[in-house]
């Protein structure tokens, strides 16, 4: 093979350019879960979700439109469908899991009991680096994002 | 073949270091438009939404779509004379397209959502199908100027399957200008736009403005490069952008009696207030007559063929008819459509700095692509120059 | 019997055409069907929300200042100096401005003068929907034409097609020129456009526009297309005015004279 001096350091620059999300998140410690301010330890994004004592009420009193699990994971699919069915066909309730009918509107539902940006949406969107955009247009509440 | 866009001299490469850093400053004032809004960086308003980018879009899509009046001889015809120039007007089409659409994406509000246009697809938006021939046309040239450059490459003659894309080409170059038109012309209430003759009227104007263009850019190629395409070739070109033209001229001329002598105050008001003012407003006055002065003085200096043989009075006559187009589809074609607006009043528009700047950018990206295919196009002649001199 | 390699080719060749055009074709048959659909669909709408606005009952500044904040208060439309790119979901304007078209030279002064409240006319046959690369603005089956925030790209072509100047771009951050949040609404954001959507949230939940309950009587809002509504009642016994109607574009916000 020829100009191997030349090709193998740029195919090293090549693998060390393409891997520096890896580098950058090893030196930067703040890629820990952050701690939850009323347990005192780092935990993942269960924190504010299932704690005893954790930052919202909403969770604990199970009044929520759907199951603790199923929103953990799928609340982006549930607001994409609420969003879907309100803005572009015209529907306006959706049945709870407790066989209520909720207005679908995350500002005058979701945030009614979650109303705690920073501990509820923010810390588990910053650890997963997940970035939101829905509060450039939704207003989040008391605590609004920077 | 790319390879031979990486061997270049000093001139070279600082023309494709100016183009870049003109690139960079672009994005970089597009991107503060996203941080501070439209408001702060813009000369668009309420009364004005497509400004200067769009004018870019209709005159970029004309001089695509004009490669039709060299690739059809040539292929159609056999017109051998156009034998080295159809692969320039080919790879000339491709950065206009890219021209073309780069100025509709850096209008939008939302550029990250972009392909929602693909994801939504809506047959009733005029946008959506201008989406589809742009992007269609740009594949269509740069494989119909790529493989014939190849086969000039490999001393054959292009391959039987480039027909059918050859042949599609040229029946959607007057497409995407007609489709660009129809973006303007069917819109209720825009009285300037809203004629019939808008796609025909575009068609003319491209074919003058186009190949003006490429005259201007094989002249060029003479100087600097020692590219010739041939005397008969560009003789021929400017006889296709006179008679271009003098259609454009007469279309104007059509447009003007049908507003003044039908009497329609709103179907005036747009063409009082470019050419004489419109309610104490006369900004865009002395431009679009000196668009005109330069339309006519182009021609007629293209009109005396003792004028037009000689190559500096050709390069003048083409650069001011090109001119004369840019100025009046470019940036008076919005103006127009949009003043007096929907209150028939004057809300005046002046393209800010950072608007041009951008679309300074985006014809860098435009010609920074043409740079570097003409650069393959030439080292490939070159190369073949210097084997028939060597067997010679 | 055995094929020639080309031979297969070209048959395969055939096949895959085949079933490229037929896929496609079923694709557009059955959009076809679709769009039929629709338009029964739309042909037999009980409800067609429209506006009548009393242009005579209009008379003081805080008639119309009344009207205006209500609605921009409650949508949190923000309030920017610049007039040139400002966001206004309803608004004031003079009547020489909002019906151009109109005969103007031997009118009254009363009528030269008086000012009219404008907004999105929810056209029945709007330009906007037509030239919407996305379906962000699209006309619902009670013929409110909606904007959807979440889709807009901000080609800003609707306001290029949009005959009646009704549709906002965000020229600049909205949240910058708010000196109060309604927690009930959410702002825009930066590069899309906006305009009144009729509170169809409102509709919805059977509440009528936020303007039309400020105004105290001097706007009507109903059903067009129920004969018996009360704006064809006040429609059919006077005397009416629609913005340029020559363009066809039918509007639904209709002016008493």
């Amino acid at each position: 093979m020829y100009n191997l001096d030349k090709v193998i350091p740029g195919i090293i620059i090549l693998i060390l350019f393409l891997t520096t999300p890896i580098w950058l998140n090893l030196a930067n410690l703040k890629a820990l879960p952050p701690k939850d301010p009323h347990i005192g330890q780092a935990r993942m994004c269960t924190t504010c979700h299932v704690s005893e004592k954790g930052p919202d009420e909403a969770v604990t009193s199970e009044k929520c439109v759907a199951d603790t699990q199923y929103m953990r994971g799928y609340h982006m699919k549930l607001l994409d469908e609420w969003r879907e069915k309100k803005i572009r066909k015209g529907e306006v309730y959706y049945k709870g899991l407790d066989g209520k009918s909720y207005v679908m509107s995350l500002q005058r539902t979701c945030l009614k009991c979650h109303s705690d940006y920073l501990n509820f949406c923010d810390r588990c969107h910053k650890f997963t680096g997940v970035q939101l955009d829905c509060f450039n247009c939704h207003i989040a509440g008391k605590e609004e994002k920077k | 073949m790319v390879e031979k866009a990486l061997k270049g001299g000093v001139w070279y490469w600082l023309w494709l270091l100016l183009l870049l850093s003109f690139i960079g400053l672009a994005f970089y004032f597009w991107h503060s438009e996203h941080q501070y809004g439209a408001g702060v960086i813009t000369g668009l308003h309420r009364d004005l939404t497509w400004g200067f980018h769009i004018g870019q879009l209709a005159f970029f899509v004309g001089v695509a779509a004009s490669a039709v009046m060299i690739v059809l001889p040539y292929y159609f015809h056999n017109y051998k004379e156009f034998g080295r120039i159809t692969i320039l007007a080919e790879f000339l089409a491709v950065g206009a397209v890219i021209i073309a659409m780069l100025s509709v994406f850096v209008v939008m509000g939302q550029p990250s959502r972009v392909f929602y246009v693909l994801l939504h697809p809506t047959p009733n938006s005029i946008i959506f199908w201008d989406l589809v021939v742009l992007s269609t046309y740009l594949f269509l040239n740069l494989l119909c100027g790529w493989t014939v450059l190849h086969s000039e490459y490999k001393g054959t003659s292009y391959p039987s399957w480039l027909k059918p894309f050859i042949y599609w080409a040229i029946l959607w170059g007057p497409s995407i200008h007609i489709v660009t038109a129809f973006l303007l012309q069917g819109l209720p209430g825009r009285h300037y736009w809203f004629t019939a003759i808008m796609a025909p009227r575009f068609l003319a104007s491209a074919f003058s403005a186009g190949p003006a263009l490429l005259i201007f850019l094989a002249l060029l190629l003479k100087k600097v490069a020692n590219f010739n395409v041939g005397e008969k070739a560009i003789q021929t070109i400017t006889k296709i952008v006179i008679y271009a033209f003098i259609i454009n001229l007469l279309f104007l001329l059509f447009e003007i009696f049908t507003a003044f002598y039908s009497g329609i105050h709103s179907h005036m008001a747009p063409f009082l207030y470019l050419f004489f003012g419109y309610e104490g407003h006369r900004e865009w006055v002395p431009v679009m007559w000196g668009s005109l002065l330069l339309g006519i003085v182009g021609l007629l200096i293209l009109l005396v063929p003792s004028l037009r043989r000689r190559e500096t009075t050709l390069t003048l006559g083409a650069l001011s008819i090109f001119l004369s187009v840019w100025i009046e589809k470019g940036i008076t074609l919005m103006v127009g459509g949009f003043t007096p607006n929907v209150f028939e009043t004057v809300t005046p528009y002046k393209p800010s700095f950072p608007e041009v700047m951008i679309a300074l950018g985006v014809w860098s990206v435009g010609f920074l692509v043409v740079t570097i295919l003409y650069k393959i196009t030439l080292s490939v002649y070159e190369s073949k120059n210097l084997a028939v001199k060597l067997k010679g | 019997m055995s094929i020639k390699r080309r031979e297969f080719l070209k048959i395969a060749g055939y096949g895959l055409a085949g079933t490229i055009l037929s896929i496609t074709g079923g694709v557009f048959v059955g959009r076809g069907s679709e769009i039929l659909k629709g338009l029964e669909r739309v042909s037999s709408t009980k409800v067609k929300w429209a506006m009548v606005i009393d242009s005579r009952a209009f008379k003081s500044e805080s008639d119309f200042e009344v009207v205006i904040s209500a609605c921009h208060k409650a949508h949190n439309v923000p309030d920017i100096p610049d007039k040139n790119r400002e966001v206004k979901w309803i608004w004031k304007d003079t009547f020489m401005r909002g019906f151009p078209s109109a005969e103007t030279r031997f009118i009254s002064e009363d009528i030269k003068k008086r000012p009219f409240l404008l907004l999105c006319n929810h056209c029945d046959n709007p330009p906007c929907v037509r030239v919407c690369p996305v379906k962000a603005t699209f006309k619902r089956e009670d013929g409110i034409v909606m904007q959807d925030m979440h889709r807009c790209i901000g080609c800003k072509f609707c306001m290029a097609g949009c005959p009646y100047g009704a549709r906002n771009y965000n020229f600049y951050p909205p949240r910058e020129y708010l000196k109060a949040l309604n927690p009930e609404f959410p702002t825009r954001t930066l590069g899309v456009v906006e305009k009144c959507i009729f509170c169809y949230h409102r509709l919805d939940e059977g509440l009528l526009p936020y303007c039309v309950e400020a105004s105290q009587g001097k706007m009507y809002f109903g059903n067009l297309a129920d004969p018996n509504s009360e704006v064809r009642r006040v429609i059919s016994e006077n005397i009416i005015m629609v913005r340029k109607p020559e363009l066809g574009t039918n509007p639904k916000v209709f002016y008493i004279i």
